[in-house]
C-alpha cells in the first residue's frame, strides 16, 4: 500500500508504520469477496435504476406542465377583462390588485419549477448543467407551454372548472360575481327580458340572485342597449333607485357567463372592446351633465378605464 | 485473478464482474491502493478505518453494478462511491477530516504556484509539510475536495465534476478559490507561496 502515511509528526509515522505492516498481510480483495459470498450480496437489478431515472424526468415533465397550467390561469387573470373598471368595484387600484393576484398560482408555478429543478438536478447527468441553465431552461419551458395553453383557453377552463369543484376556490367568475352582484353599490349582472304586451315593451332585469329590477335604459348608448338586447347575461352599473328599480348608466358583457368558451370569450371580449371605445367619450360627455349618471361619475375617483 | 481480465479495461471489468462475482475481485485489486490514499487524503487515516470504509466503498459499488452507466469512467463512479463513503464515515466519527495530504505536498505546491495565473512571488522549495496538511485542514471542504482530485489524484475537470458532481465550470471555480483560500491559510512566513 503506497502513501499511507500522514507525514508531520512522529506519532504519524508510527502509524503508519504499523498499517504498512498489517496491510502487508491482509488481502482486501478475498475479504470483499468472501463477504459478497457469504451474504449473498447481488447487483441490484438494472430496472431500478432505469426506473428511478425514468420517474425522475416524468416528475420534471409533470412539474413542467403543472408549472405551465399555473402560468396560463396568472396570464388568464392578467389579462381578464376585470382591469377594466376596477374604479366601480374597489377603492384603489392597490386594494383591486391584492385581490386580483393570482397567489395560489403564483405560489403552485414558483413550488413547480423549484420540484422541476430539484428533478433534473437528480438525473443522471442534472449536476453537470449549472443551476442557471436549469432554472432558466424549467422557468422558460414552463412560460412558453402556459402561454400556448393561455392562448388556448386552458387558463380561463381550468379556472372556471376549479371554482366548480371547490367552494374555496376563488375563481374569477366567483370574484366577479361577488363584486358586480351588488345592487346597493349600484351593480348588477344578469340578463334583460323583455315583455311586449301591445305597442309597449317592459324591460325586466333579472339578476343572479334572482330579483326582478324595472331597469331605467335611458342613459345607455344604443350599442349597450343592444347587449341588453341579445339576452345573454350582462354586468350593469347604475343606480338603485328603489328596492325594484335600477337606473343603468352602463352594460357590459358577462365575460365569465358559462355558455362561452375560452375563444368564444375571446372575440366577444374583443368585440365588446370595440363597442366601449365606441361610445366611451359619450359617456365623458355625461360625467359633466346632470343626470343621475352624471352624478355618479362624478363621485367616482376618476372616470370609468372602459378600454379592456 | 485471471490474467485474461488484466487487458481489459474498467468498463469491460463490469460487465464480466456482473456475470461472475469472482471478477469483481480484478476492480477490487486494480482500486485498493488508489482509494485508500484518496480517503486517506479525505480524513480516513487509521488502517482499521480504512479497511472498513474500502469494505463499504465496494460492497456498495458491487450492489449498485448495475447503475454505472458506460458513458462514464468506471474510476470516477467508483470516486463518487469513495467520496459518498469518506464523507459518511466521517460524518458519524463526527471530526473535522484533517487529511493526509501532504506525500507530494512539494509537488503540489509547485503546481498550485504554476497554475495560478495571480502568483506574483517565487516558490520556496523547503516546503513545511506539516503547515500545507494543516492548511489544506483548515479550508472549505469543497474546495479541499477539488484541491485533493485535481492535485494529488491528479483527476480532469470532467472527472471532478463527475465524482463531485458539481457542473463542469464550477470545478474551475472550485480549484481557483480553493488555491486562494489555501494560500491564505498557509503560513506565509514558513512557506512563501
Amino acid at each position: 500500500m503506497d502513501n499511507l502515511e500522514p507525514i508531520g509528526s512522529n506519532n504519524k509515522t508510527q502509524t503508519t508504520t504499523d498499517a504498512t505492516t498489517q496491510r502487508a498481510t491482509f488481502d482486501l480483495t478475498s475479504q470483499i469477496l468472501g463477504k459478497l459470498e457469504t451474504e449473498a450480496v447481488t447487483p441490484r437489478a438494472r430496472w431500478v435504476y432505469s426506473s428511478q431515472e425514468y420517474a425522475l424526468w416524468i416528475f420534471w415533465a409533470a412539474t413542467v406542465v403543472l408549472g405551465a397550467l399555473s402560468v396560463s390561469v396568472t396570464l388568464f387573470v392578467l389579462a381578464h377583462q376585470r382591469f377594466a373598471l376596477y374604479e366601480l368595484t374597489h377603492t384603489d387600484f392597490s386594494s383591486f390588485a391584492v385581490d386580483v393576484l393570482p397567489g395560489l398560482w403564483l405560489t403552485l408555478f414558483m413550488a413547480m419549477v423549484l420540484f422541476a429543478v430539484f428533478n433534473m438536478r437528480h438525473t443522471k447527468r442534472g449536476y453537470r448543467y449549472p443551476l442557471w441553465q436549469i432554472l432558466g431552461s424549467s422557468l422558460l419551458l414552463s412560460l412558453v407551454l402556459g402561454s400556448v395553453l393561455h392562448v388556448a383557453g386552458a387558463g380561463f377552463s381550468l379556472d372556471r372548472k376549479m371554482g366548480m369543484w371547490s367552494k374555496d376556490y376563488a375563481s374569477q367568475d366567483k370574484l366577479e360575481l361577488k363584486w358586480w352582484q351588488n345592487p346597493a353599490e349600484g351593480r348588477l349582472v344578469g340578463k334583460a327580458m323583455y315583455i311586449r304586451e301591445g305597442a309597449d315593451t317592459e324591460i325586466r332585469f333579472i339578476d343572479m340572485a334572482g330579483t326582478a329590477w324595472q331597469l331605467s335604459l335611458d342613459e345607455l348608448h344604443e350599442a349597450e342597449k343592444r347587449l341588453l338586447e341579445e339576452g345573454r347575461q350582462v354586468r350593469i352599473f347604475g343606480t338603485l333607485e328603489n328596492d325594484r328599480s335600477f337606473h343603468a348608466c352602463g352594460a357590459m358583457p358577462w365575460v365569465q357567463d358559462r355558455s362561452y368558451e375560452g375563444k368564444e370569450l375571446d372575440e366577444i371580449r374583443q368585440g365588446a372592446r370595440a363597442k366601449i371605445e365606441g361610445f366611451r367619450e359619450d359617456k365623458m360627455a355625461m360625467m359633466a351633465s346632470s343626470t343621475a349618471c352624471g352624478e355618479l361619475m362624478r363621485h367616482l375617483p376618476r372616470p370609468p378605464k372602459l378600454a379592456w | 485473478m485471471s490474467p485474461e481480465f488484466e487487458k481489459l479495461t474498467d468498463e469491460q471489468v463490469v460487465v464480466e464482474a456482473l456475470l461472475n462475482r469472482q471478477v469483481f475481485g480484478e476492480l477490487i485489486l486494480r482500486y485498493e491502493a488508489k482509494l485508500t490514499r484518496y480517503i486517506g487524503r479525505l480524513g480516513v487515516r487509521t488502517y482499521d478505518d480504512q479497511v472498513d470504509v474500502l469494505q463499504e466503498i465496494f460492497i456498495k459499488a458491487y450492489k449498485n453494478l448495475n447503475s454505472f452507466d458506460g458513458s462514464f469512467k468506471f474510476s470516477s463512479w467508483l470516486y463518487r462511491i469513495a467520496h459518498n463513503e469518506a464523507i459518511s464515515w466521517y460524518r458519524k466519527q463526527k471530526v473535522r477530516p484533517e487529511g493526509n495530504l501532504v506525500a507530494e505536498g512539494d509537488e503540489v505546491l509547485k503546481l498550485i504556484h504554476n497554475k495560478d495565473p495571480g502568483a506574483e512571488v517565487e516558490f520556496d522549495h523547503t516546503v513545511n509539510q506539516d503547515e500545507l496538511t494543516r492548511a489544506l485542514a483548515s479550508i472549505d471542504q469543497k474546495y479541499q475536495e477539488a484541491l485533493v482530485l485535481r492535485y494529488f489524484e491528479n483527476k480532469e475537470y470532467d472527472e471532478i465534476s463527475d465524482i463531485l458532481k458539481v457542473p463542469l465550470g464550477s470545478v474551475g471555480t472550485l480549484i481557483f478559490r480553493g488555491k486562494k483560500q489555501l494560500k491564505t491559510a498557509l503560513n506565509q512566513n514558513r512557506l512563501r507561496i
